[in-house]
């Protein structure tokens, strides 16, 4: 009954992952045929200045963008985790944004963020403030990614917010008890409770950042190689220049960053994640 | 994790009232100041929050409906001045972009896809997590393994593969693979629903001597409904909105899904952004309505992370 996952699994990412290796030692342009050049690849890698610097955006974007989401995502499961009327509604409302097609939103913040007549600038017009050029200025192109990132952060929302409503009571009753006001608890008790969740957030939205690719993709060109993520450099790499050898060289690299983040995370964990089950 | 419904036993069983938290106790005018104030903070950030999720929408919604003439004004006009439904004419019913076609690649992609994630995940489900059999927990965790592998390791050599079978520009590389487990996080939801249904069903079916397949159709697959249901809206939306997949192996303008179709509108009408936005509008609508169709399997079904509770 397993069979067609199991024959999934091995064609469609275990061969796959093998053969990965052995291309990333060859060079191989999709109408030639393969040649073995052993780690030639992984040489040219290191003196590619284009990878040091599609790198430090990659990186660059998740730095920002991990801990705003994460912040963000809090805030709001917070907020929605308060009985009010409507909240199914605000629940909705605020989740919508994070599964529409990457493509509508990105083109919409194009209009948002339009330097000359998006509705961005004319509010901060309005109220006085200087207006930016947003996608089209080189140094905010990654600020307005995270921006626009934030706005798509009702999704991991929803995860804090179930976390939050298994949160016991009865903890909350204890604090209270103790005299810890709402900061208190909240440092007390819905942080160290939700520390696995974040633990988990934070894992996913590393991986996720580490791979951005449409927004680089579909606004990148108008602010040279400002927006250039390595998934769209490896992109263009293998698609338009044919290169799959040096590609999967790439992508290779890339898997090693991911597990190495990966890796450290899980280790910091032990510092600030909390397991109820350890303490019993 | 049960906590809160054992305190309430307890109560019960010592005939104590249910615990409530004390309302009423001890309300100084002060307080109620405060609960008043604390509650319109409350409200308000929700209002704003709203405001920020649905004010680039509307904004998009209001482009779409306005006249060449309008769109560029300063200051902006909120609801256009005089409505046209020209651009959605001109956006969806041209031929180059053309957005129907889009629309059934993209239907015919979302039909092949579900259909396949459903049969492949439920019976990979079923045997992680009611059949015995050797090295079930080694191919479990390759299985949980594939999410956190970046898609560009596999991207290369899944390409050349199918390049090399010919199905570049065709629906086999984006459909194919979905009938082969369909998502390793489609497995693990529905093994985990599969989880908590007792054993003793399978094991009295088996005693009257049931075959698994029978045990899956009749006994499991009935109950884990409401998680097919979870697994189907989430590969609709998935499918619907999956960029990178399409554009790598969809090379003619003809076979574009809705997602990628929308690139070439970018590229067709560049800051035509009323056409834009209205091509923009019906790509977000699906997902819209099935957003509000499907509320509360949706806002379950996110909830749904996968391993570290509990």
């Amino acid at each position: 009954m397993a069979t067609p996952a199991i024959l999934g699994l091995v064609v469609f990412f275990v061969l796959p992952l093998g053969a990965a290796v052995v291309i990333s030692f060859t060079d191989w342009g999709l109408l030639s045929s393969p040649e073995f050049i052993g780690l030639d690849n992984y040489r040219a890698i290191f003196s590619d200045p284009l990878v040091g610097k599609s790198l430090g955006v990659t990186f660059y974007f998740a730095l920002l963008s991990v801990p705003t989401g994460i912040i963000g995502a809090l805030l709001m499961a917070l907020l929605l985790n308060q009985k009010t009327r409507f909240n199914r509604l605000f629940v909705v409302l605020f989740y919508l944004p994070s599964i529409l097609p990457v493509v509508a939103v990105i083109v919409v913040w194009l209009w948002l963020l339009d330097p000359s007549y998006g509705l961005v600038n004319q509010g901060l017009e309005k109220v006085g403030l200087p207006t930016l050029d947003w996608f089209s200025d080189p140094n905010l192109v990654i600020p307005s990614f995270v921006l626009m990132n934030l706005w798509g952060v009702g999704g991991s929302a929803l995860i804090f917010l179930a976390a939050r409503r298994g949160i016991s009571p009865t903890l909350y009753e204890a604090a209270s008890l103790d005299g810890a006001g709402p900061w208190q608890q909240f440092k007390a008790v819905t942080l160290p409770m939700l520390s696995p969740v974040i633990l988990f957030t934070l894992v996913i939205g590393i991986i996720a950042a580490m791979q951005t690719f449409a927004q680089g993709f579909l606004i990148g060109s108008g602010s040279g190689q400002s927006a250039l993520f390595f998934n769209l450099y490896l992109y263009q790499r293998a698609f338009q220049g044919g290169q799959m050898g040096y590609a999967s060289a790439l992508a290779m690299l890339l898997f090693f960053i991911t597990l190495i983040l990966t890796a450290i995370t899980f280790r910091s964990s032990s510092l600030w994640v909390f397991y109820e089950s350890r303490q019993k | 994790m049960t906590t809160p419904e054992l305190t309430q036993g307890v109560h019960e069983v010592a005939g104590l009232p249910p615990q409530r938290p004390t309302r009423k106790a001890r309300r100084s005018t002060g307080d109620l100041v405060r609960h008043i104030l604390g509650r319109a903070t409350i409200y308000a950030l929700l209002i704003i929050g709203s405001l920020a999720a649905l004010l680039p929408l509307f904004w998009m919604v209001s482009t779409s409906f306005k006249a060449n003439s309008e769109v560029f004004k300063i200051p902006a006009t909120w609801i256009p001045e005089q409505f046209t439904f020209e651009y959605y004419a001109e956006a969806l019913l041209g031929t180059s972009p053309n957005f129907i076609r889009f629309f059934f690649n993209t239907m015919i992609l979302e039909l092949l896809i579900i259909v396949g994630t459903l049969l492949t995940s439920l019976l990979a489900a079923y045997a992680f997590s009611r059949v015995q059999w050797r090295g079930r927990d080694l191919v479990f965790g390759a299985t949980l393994a594939t999410m956190m592998v970046p898609f560009a390791v596999t991207l290369v050599p899944l390409f050349i593969g199918w390049s090399k079978v010919g199905a570049i520009d065709t629906f086999w590389p984006l459909a194919l693979p979905a009938w082969f487990g369909g998502g390793a996080f489609n497995i693990f939801l529905l093994r985990q629903f599969m989880m908590q249904i007792p054993k003793d069903f399978d094991e009295a079916a088996q005693m009257d001597g049931a075959s698994h397949w029978y045990i899956l159709r009749y006994i499991i697959m009935p109950m884990v409904k409401p998680a097919l249901l979870v697994v189907a809206i989430f590969t609709f939306i998935g499918v619907w909105n999956d960029f990178l997949g399409p554009l790598i192996y969809l090379t003619s303008n003809d076979n574009y899904t809705i997602a990628l179709g929308l690139t070439s509108f970018k590229q067709t009408y560049g800051t035509q952004w009323n056409l834009l936005m209205a091509a923009s509008v019906a790509t977000i609508l699906p997902i819209v309505i099935v957003l509000f169709t499907f509320q509360k399997p949706i806002i379950e079904g996110a909830n749904l992370n996968p391993g570290l509770k509990g």
